[in-house]
């Protein structure tokens, strides 16, 4: 099977539904709920997000990829953006990825080893860091 | 994602695990976007090749350019690096892979990844570096 395409762009265009909720569940914590493909054409807009929160003040990121059906290492790199200017705060930045399939992405480049990754949006926030140093309880 | 779009047609043809289309969808886009990045920088644009060949016990795909090419020291040299984890994430997840020059100038990345059927037990997973 053969595909010419003759708009390279278009070999790796997300999906065009991909779209970013925010959320502030707690002072100094920022929710981002993702949903679409996260991929070179989407990851610079989530990257941008992520930056953007810690330049405003938050202290905590949790991002959902709940809702997320593909990652490629662009994805990945937008994450790496935000847990690096957010700094190396352990729990401070926590990840929801349920899916078997994109947890694999994070295994086979190690960066589950990188990324506190959790089955669920509750199970991040509570394991995230608010601007007090607390851990959240719910 | 039209090149996810291609390996997911192949799924119809070829029986695949989960995880098996999973690392399909991932290699064909990690390549796309390689040739995207560095054959046709700046916002240029052209072709892309993609085939896609289903065998009894594997599947091939081969992804060719007609740009700038890639030159394989640095492409090594990226695999260490944050925007260099494509092919990092490519020989995780296919069996072969070969990066070489194509026949009219530009990039062919061939890949080859071996299937089996769904609860046969065999596996593969790698943890390469980054």
């Amino acid at each position: 099977m053969r595909w010419i395409v003759r708009d390279s762009e278009s070999a790796v265009l997300g999906a065009s539904d991909f779209r970013v909720e925010e959320a502030r569940p707690r002072d100094g914590t920022v929710l981002f709920v993702v949903h679409g493909d996260l991929d070179l054409h989407s990851a610079d807009e989530l990257g941008d997000l992520l930056v953007g929160a810690v330049d405003r003040g938050a202290s905590s990121l949790v991002v959902d990829l709940a809702d997320v059906g593909f990652v490629d290492s662009q994805g990945l790199g937008a994450l790496l953006r935000g847990t690096r200017r957010l700094g190396a705060g352990e729990g401070r930045f926590r990840l929801v990825v349920p899916a078997p399939e994109i947890r694999r992405v994070f295994e086979i480049t190690a960066l589950d080893r990188v990324f506190p990754l959790d089955a669920t949006r509750e199970q991040a926030l509570a394991g995230a860091i608010g601007e007090q140093g607390e851990p959240h309880h719910g | 994602m039209l090149a996810r779009l291609a390996v997911a047609s192949v799924a119809r043809a070829v029986p695949l695990s989960q995880e098996e289309l999973t690392d399909l969808k991932l290699a064909v886009t990690e390549a796309c976007g390689n040739a995207v990045r560095h054959a046709y920088p700046s916002g240029s644009l052209g072709e892309i090749e993609l085939d896609l060949v289903p065998g009894v016990d594997r599947v091939e795909l081969v992804v060719e350019d007609h740009g700038a090419g890639i030159e394989l020291p640095v492409v090594e040299r990226e695999a260490s690096e944050v925007g260099g984890m494509g092919l990092s994430i490519i020989r995780a997840v296919v069996d072969e892979l070969e990066v070489g020059p194509g026949a009219e100038g530009g990039t062919v990345v061939h890949m080859t990844k071996r299937t089996a059927r769904p609860g046969s037990g065999r596996g593969r997973r790698g943890r390469p570096e980054v």
